[in-house]
């Protein structure tokens, strides 16, 4: 779960580079299609730990080669819910919003019915969500942030 | 970044329990390791203890960032083992 891989769509600032709250953020991507469960948390890298191609992070998992990766990796035992770091200018642009959200969200949810299986290792786990692999879970994820930015421009024409 | 912005990350929810423990252990000094580890709550030790008994050396793999030396684990490892047993002989 790295947004990092580029989109197809390059996003637009928003007018005088309004930033968003990440709960005007939220809404955002909501009201654009993108269906954020309950038991997910999103907070803005305040830190700059992200790089500059990173847009937003999930979770790090590190386990020996072969072991499995559980849903319970992903989530933080106090919340309850899955962490997602993102960078601060991704809340200056509506475009960028809706589609890092909405890739995550895609990446997460496909990965929420494989891990519940108990069944995936590590490195199936890895393959599923690096930047690096054509056609896996992550490409998928960013081919649906562009649909759901290309809906959200006829909408606004 | 300090080991207390860490836990604080830790119990706001910006990381999970898997992920403090890696970035603890990356912190830790092996001669040194209780200056880490002496700060961290009992359930992440214990998660620490875990992490560190089914690690195994080059063999280790993530989905980001650096895997924790050898040296590292294997000193978190023996400390929180001698933590938990003076624990115990103080409640025996």
């Amino acid at each position: 779960m790295i947004a990092g891989q580029s989109p197809r769509i390059k996003w637009r600032l928003n007018p005088s580079g309004k930033k968003r709250t990440l709960n005007e953020a939220k809404e955002i991507a909501r009201a654009n299609g993108v269906q954020i469960p309950d038991d997910v948390e999103f907070f803005e890298d305040e830190d700059d730990e992200l790089p500059a191609d990173l847009t937003a992070r999930g979770p790090k998992v590190t386990k020996p080669a072969g072991s499995a990766v559980y849903w319970s990796d992903l989530v933080n035992s106090l919340t309850g819910s899955v962490p997602f770091l993102v960078r601060s200018d991704v809340l200056t642009s509506d475009e960028a919003i809706v589609a890092v959200f909405g890739h995550e969200m895609y990446e997460l949810e496909a990965l929420r019915s494989i891990l519940k299986e108990g069944k995936t290792a590590v490195e199936q786990f890895v393959a599923h969500t690096r930047a690096d692999n054509p056609g896996n879970l992550h490409d998928k994820a960013w081919d649906y942030a562009d649909n759901l930015v290309e809906r959200m421009r006829k909408g606004a024409t | 970044m300090m080991i207390q912005s860490l836990v604080e990350k830790y119990r706001t929810g910006i990381m999970t329990d898997d992920h403090l423990v890696v970035e603890c252990l990356h912190m830790l000094d092996p001669e040194n390791p209780g200056l880490v580890l002496g700060s961290l709550p009992d359930n992440i030790l214990l998660r620490m203890l875990r992490f560190a008994t089914d690690y195994s050396p080059g063999r280790m793999v993530t989905n980001y960032g650096v895997v924790p030396g050898h040296d590292q684990v294997l000193a978190a490892r023996h400390w929180i083992q001698e933590s938990l047993e003076q624990k115990a002989h103080k409640t025996a």
